[in-house]
């Protein structure tokens, strides 16, 4: 018996999660993130465990979630890094895909490769799109080229040359070739990162991993060598943005694989919280400070996606941004947060994407802000607790508040100033309906079937509204709404994916080496698994298909015993199901496979069955802590409305909306109708009146 | 409170969703699309209109659509008034002067009703990649005289009724096109976008009740159109002028005059195009909804930009003067199939002429692009093939920076990956390069001009070249110096061929072709350029060395790169260094 350590770094704070495997209890730590990672997570794990009374020695493992990688590719902090292409090719990094991301900007602008022109390096070879070779590597270019990567004093390196996933043993050869000359250079090659046809992205995503290789290893080690000073003698795990845990060693291979995996993280709590409560079919919608994001999760399993672009000029705007093709937890993400401001367009409110975030924050932060935020509004409109806000830490200022949506949006478009907030709150509820909308209206599938885990700290405040809009009946707020991301990290699994791109016909005659591919798929997969030690190993496999002819694929999940009961017959059953879920149609022409993927999952979560939050010695009652003036158009303005401790709700109570009920770190908004119980292990389970017109 | 104006949250509500239903329908109509056109290369649109045909809301996508898109529904309301509609029904019209000005445009509508009432349109447009005719791909220039020859044209009619596919009008489209299997599965997609569109749009009104919907709308529209006007109000008043050249419209043609007068009073933009010359015999003119398009951008550029999201209540204040029979407002059945090539041109001679009015917004000429179609059969299948390219270069510079580089200039649309074309085209793309000293020099250089390589390997292969500034040159602004022209070489090297940008040849197999993009122009005098820009532009590979000093004035160590101070202070201060082609 000993301790498991979840830590998310984030971008405001780093939230610490320790699971005591002797009692089964759970306790929590935010701690304000530093510029300096390692230094600033170190400070923090020795705060939390002294005041735990923790040895670190009694920490059997820690998992970790890190913004480490999206942080150097934005602030460019990461490898002097060169690329080495097919000639003719320099310019694959800075032609991109050409896309005007703002069609009437005058003045548009293009990401900034994350290799300078100067750095990029062609050598003679060619492979055709069916892996023949075209024109053999000159090795002899090559080795001049290695000569000026010397000169250059580079400290890693990608390879990327066309067709290269149809074909790698160019690559595999050019990167033999340099690293017998540059043995200190870290050698990246794109056919070992991603395996799609389309060039820039997979240059994009392969250069990516390049430039964070040597920043990622110096922080895994000076971690380590830190943790192991410390008494520290378990497992060191990292998350991926597709939700699986990986070994330090792996992520000193493939660093881009880690990019953005706290938000992978947060679904996988809203999935374990739902398991608890016999819920399956969840939306897990998570509220910060600067976005909110949404994620679809079917049978317990998330969605999953192959391209996420990060350092956007402008956010959520696809093509302004760099793409990483890796397999990640498909999230909508839009800019919807507690610090979003908001401000007047030609007769209308807008929210966002814009955001204050924690500097300058909030007007009623009093840290700076000018300008208006969703967390001023719901300070106006009575859903937060000014002197109670985060435990007490920060004290909110309704006058700073109150001035801010005066003069931005209130004059400007004559309303009185309640109606002004509660513009606010309602616009950016209704953008959050939106991204709701995208990962299940406009996939098929109708939210009303799902239950919606509301996590982050301003995500409760909203996501009684958002259900009722989207005709959602269930709400859970889960225990420890607030650091739900760290909490996902204790209940993830170690995960692999392999991917094999086989174009072919669905037919009768390919069923053999489609058979052959999943065995192959099966057989690696089981060898990189084995690394994990424990658990037992669980396998998927999902394929790619399209119509033939047509450009983007359906990914389909497929269970192989049917596949071998049934063959071709079943692929197409299985891929025209789908794609008349997806788009209501499905005409009975020619399909194509594209993408075989195998997935392990390797179980490993220590937490099974329930969490329990420790340290809660807050006497239960069922009395409110006493009543606030509310705003709420159902009420028909505003009205006094009781406000609960959660802590000191007793487990089976039952209160009904209006009302609010505070948690540290979170406040939930119950509308009239609403009903809400606590169950034994202090969820929030939400009963939700639904709007009528959603009926 | 006005009592007949609806809450600024309803309004805030119900524009948010209108844009999210022209987006949702956009994203459909990629993910089910089938030719690489409209899959990768976006070149397809969206939008909702009300009942009235205004158009709400759209996605950013092909302007050249979006502005003839209220259009196009004008027409097709007048073949299926609103009282003969039901739903399901989907209207397709693809006529070059009811549409976007070439045939190869297929615009598809579906109303929208909630419960018994319509309420509007839910309407996309995609381009086909082939609709019969002379050529592969539509896109010929020389040898057309009139638009019979540049394929399949179909009035307004009903594709589906009632969600009942019309089996008789769609074997007359197949056995019209060259590639049906691409063709049809496209205008599935459309449909289905439409759908998509209309489901999202239905909902929304249904929520907040008809009557609410329509007093939005006419705000909405109003106060969109009050911004447009607050932001002309903000130009001075004027007359301003300018004119350019086109190339020509083949082999042995002059050039073709583009003359505007814009005129600026009172919150209204008025573009008067007398002067321009007249319609040319050929597929290359500018049917007057295209020209109108351009125009609509070039106008939300210099007012409203990407902050409001375009509707019909901004172009209200934009006015149009072009004489019929002119290059652009030829008359029917005058051939246009090539028009694409001017979007660009439309919007640079808007800008050019409001450079002394607004020069810090404005921008210098573009790179232009290149729209080359090959067509042919595939060797491997034995089956038609037509490859339909599009390729762009750099911006033109502006007062606060040098252009971008390889970006759509006035169209939303992705460069279709490598490995995507070769996998689906007998063609090897052999080179895709920035050309030093292509972008025109200037304190802000102009983007530069790509080549791109490709090798043919179809033995009966047709190539429909069109392409633009290769005689005249993307100008500069304030001193900024042109950019280089750009050319089409056939097999270069001791046999080569210089190709007609605008020409049509037969190939054969192994051919390379070569094309050469121009650079756009820069803005301001060269001199002013900083030295560590011009530095870091020869370090990068922008701008040679020598270019460097004698363009310039800006002396680098040939081996170090270093900057010679006390040589470029000279060079810099010598008036005949000063380039002598300033504008």
């Amino acid at each position: 018996m000993g301790y498991r350590l979840g830590i998310d770094i984030g971008g405001t704070f780093t939230d610490f999660v320790l699971f005591d495997e002797g009692t089964g209890s759970i306790r929590s730590f935010k701690h304000l993130t530093s510029r300096d990672i390692t230094g600033g997570l170190v400070e923090g794990l020795r705060l939390f465990l002294e005041k735990s009374e923790v040895p670190l020695s009694t920490v059997r493992e820690i998992r970790h979630a890190t913004t480490l990688g999206s942080n150097a590719i934005i602030e460019r902090k990461g490898a002097r890094t060169a690329l080495v292409t097919t000639r003719g090719f320099r310019d694959l990094l800075h032609i991109q895909r050409a896309i005007r991301y703002q069609m009437f900007n005058l003045h548009i602008r293009k990401v900034e490769p994350l290799v300078p022109r100067h750095l990029v390096f062609e050598v003679t070879e060619r492979t055709a799109y069916d892996g023949t070779v075209v024109t053999p590597l000159n090795e002899a270019e090559l080795a001049g080229v290695a000569a000026r990567l010397k000169a250059e004093r580079v400290d890693s390196v990608a390879i990327v040359f066309l067709h290269s996933y149809a074909a790698p043993e160019h690559e595999r050869r050019a990167r033999e070739l340099l690293s017998s000359v540059l043995p200190n250079v870290a050698v990246t090659i794109s056919s070992d990162v991603s395996l799609q046809g389309r060039e820039y992205e997979r240059t994009s995503t392969t250069v990516a991993n390049a430039y964070l290789r040597p920043m990622f290893r110096d922080y895994l080690d000076g971690l380590t060598k830190w943790l192991r000073e410390h008494g520290f003698c378990g497992q060191l795990t990292i998350m991926q943005s597709n939700g699986g845990l990986a070994r330090a060693e792996q992520v000193y291979e493939y660093p881009v694989r880690v990019v953005e995996s706290g938000p992978a993280a947060g679904v996988l709590a809203a999935i374990f919280f739902g398991r608890q409560v016999h819920q399956s079919n969840l939306i897990a919608f998570d509220m910060g400070g600067t976005t909110a994001k949404a994620g679809l999760v079917e049978e317990s399993s998330p969605q999953t996606v192959r391209e996420v672009e990060v350092a956007q000029l402008v956010s959520h705007r696809r093509g302004s941004g760099i793409p990483l093709d890796i397999p990640a937890i498909d999230l909508e993400e839009i800019g919807a947060g507690g610090g979003s401001i908001a401000g007047v367009r030609v007769g209308t409110i807008k929210v966002g994407p814009e955001s204050a975030a924690a500097d300058p924050a909030p007007m009623c932060y009093r840290r700076g802000g000018t300008e208006p935020t969703v967390t001023d509004a719901n300070l106006i409109l009575g859903y937060l607790n000014k002197d109670n806000f985060l435990g007490g830490e920060i004290r909110l200022d309704e006058a700073a508040a109150r001035a801010g949506i005066e003069k931005r949006i209130a004059v400007p478009l004559g309303l009185d100033l309640l109606s002004a907030a509660w513009g606010i709150h309602h616009v950016v509820t209704m953008n959050m309906a939106h991204a709701v909308r995208q990962i299940s209206v406009a996939r098929g599938r109708d939210p009303r079937d799902y239950t919606l885990v509301s996590t982050g700290g301003a995500g409760p405040t909203h996501a009684c509204r958002l259900a009722r809009e989207l005709g959602i009946r269930r709400v859970l707020v889960p225990v420890m709404a607030g650091v739900a991301s760290a909490i996902g990290l204790l209940v993830a699994d170690g995960r692999h994916d392999v991917t094999r791109t086989f174009i072919c016909r669905v037919t009768q005659e390919n069923e053999t080496s489609i058979r052959q591919i999943f065995a192959e798929l099966a057989a690696a997969l089981h060898v990189q698994a084995n690394g994990h030690g424990a658990g037992p190993v669980a396998m998927r496999y999902t394929a790619a298909m399209r119509y033939q002819g047509q450009g983007f694929e359906v990914n389909v999940p497929l269970q192989l015993d049917k596949f071998d009961r049934d063959g071709s017959d079943y692929l197409m059953h299985a891929f025209r199901g789908e794609y008349r879920r997806l788009y209501g149609d499905a005409p009975a022409e020619p399909v194509q496979g594209v993408h075989w993927t195998a997935t392990a999952v390797v179980s490993s979560s220590p937490l099974r069955s329930t969490v329990r939050q420790s340290a809660l010695e807050t006497p239960s009652t069922l009395e409110p802590l006493g009543t606030r003036l509310m705003y709420m158009p159902e009420i028909g303005g505003q009205g006094e409305c009781p406000v609960y401790d959660r802590a000191a709700l007793p487990v089976s109570a039952l209160i009904a909306g209006p009302c609010v009920v505070e948690d540290l770190d979170s406040s939930t908004v119950l509308l009239p109708g609403d009903r809400a119980f606590v169950d034994a292990t202090r969820n929030l389970h939400v009963d939700v009146k639904v709007a009528e017109w959603t009926q | 409170m006005d009592p007949v104006r609806t809450d600024p949250i309803t309004l805030s509500v119900l524009w948010g969703g209108l844009v999210a239903a022209a987006e949702e329908a956009a994203n459909t109509l990629q993910h089910t699309a089938y030719s690489e056109a409209v899959r990768e290369g976006r070149d397809f649109s969206a939008g909702v209109f009300d009942r009235h045909g205004r158009l709400l809301a759209q996605a950013d996508l092909s302007p050249g659509h979006l502005g003839s898109m209220p259009f196009a529904v004008q027409n097709m309301l007048r073949f299926y008034p609103v009282e003969d509609l039901t739903p399901g029904d989907f209207i397709l019209m693809n006529d070059l002067y009811m549409g976007s000005g070439h045939l190869l445009d297929y615009f598809g509508m579906t109303p929208v009703f909630v419960d018994e009432t319509l309420i509007g349109f839910s309407v996309a447009c995609c381009h086909l990649i082939d609709t019969g005719g002379s050529a592969p791909g539509g896109q010929t220039v020389e040898g057309i005289v009139d638009y019979f020859q540049e394929g399949l044209r179909l009035l307004p009619v009903r594709l589906f009724t009632g969600g009942h596919a019309n089996g008789e009008l769609l074997r007359v489209i197949e056995a019209n096109v060259r590639i049906p299997q691409k063709v049809l599965g496209d205008l599935r997609a459309q449909r289905l976008g439409c759908m998509e569109g209309a489901r999202r749009f239905g909902e929304l009104v249904r929520r907040h009740g008809v009557e609410v919907f329509e007093t939005c709308c006419n705000e909405l529209l109003d106060n969109s159109e009050a911004a447009v006007r607050d932001a002309i109000r903000a130009i001075p008043q004027g007359r301003y002028e300018f004119a350019d050249y086109v190339d020509d419209y083949g082999r042995g043609t002059p050039p073709i005059r583009i003359a505007v007068a814009v005129d600026v009073r009172d919150g209204d933009i008025t573009l008067d195009f007398t002067g321009t010359d007249p319609q040319t015999v050929s597929g290359l003119n500018c049917p007057i909804n295209y020209t109108r398009s351009y125009c609509y951008w070039a106008v939300k550029a210099v007012t409203t930009q990407h902050h409001i999201p375009q509707n019909e209540g901004q172009v209200r204040p934009v006015h149009l003067i072009a004489p019929e029979g002119s290059f652009v407002n030829p008359r029917p059945p005058a051939g246009a199939g090539a028009r694409a090539v001017l979007n660009t041109r439309i919007v640079e001679v808007i800008l050019g002429a409001l450079a002394s009015a607004l020069p810090g917004t404005v921008t210098s000429a573009n790179s232009h692009f290149a729209n080359p179609t090959i067509g042919g059969e595939d060797p491997q299948s034995g089956s038609p093939f037509v490859f339909y390219d599009l390729f762009v270069g750099g911006l033109g510079a502006h007062s606060a920076g040098d252009g971008t580089e390889a970006i759509g200039p006035v169209f939303g649309f992705e460069a279709l990956p490598i490995e995507v074309i070769e996998a689906s085209y007998p063609v090897r793309i052999e080179r895709m390069e920035m050309m030093p000293d292509s972008g025109g020099a200037g304190r802000y250089r102009g983007g530069c001009g790509i080549r791109r390589d490709i090798r043919v390997f179809a033995s009966k292969a047709r190539l429909n070249n069109l392409t633009e500034r290769q005689r005249f040159a993307p100008w500069g602004l304030f001193g900024g110096l042109s950019g280089k022209v750009g050319r089409t070489l056939l097999n270069p090297g001791a046999d080569e061929e210089v190709l007609h940008a605008k020409g049509s040849y037969e190939l054969k197999a192994g051919d390379l072709l070569r094309f050469e993009l121009a650079g756009a122009g820069g803005y301001g005098d060269p001199f002013d350029r900083s030295e560590e820009s011009v530095r870091r532009d020869v370090i990068e590979g922008y701008v040679t060395l020598e270019s460097a000093r004698s363009v310039y004035g800006v002396v680098l160590d040939p081996a170090t790169l270093e900057l010679d101070s006390r040589a470029t202070e000279s060079a810099r201060g010598r008036r005949d260094f000063q380039p002598s082609s300033l504008r």
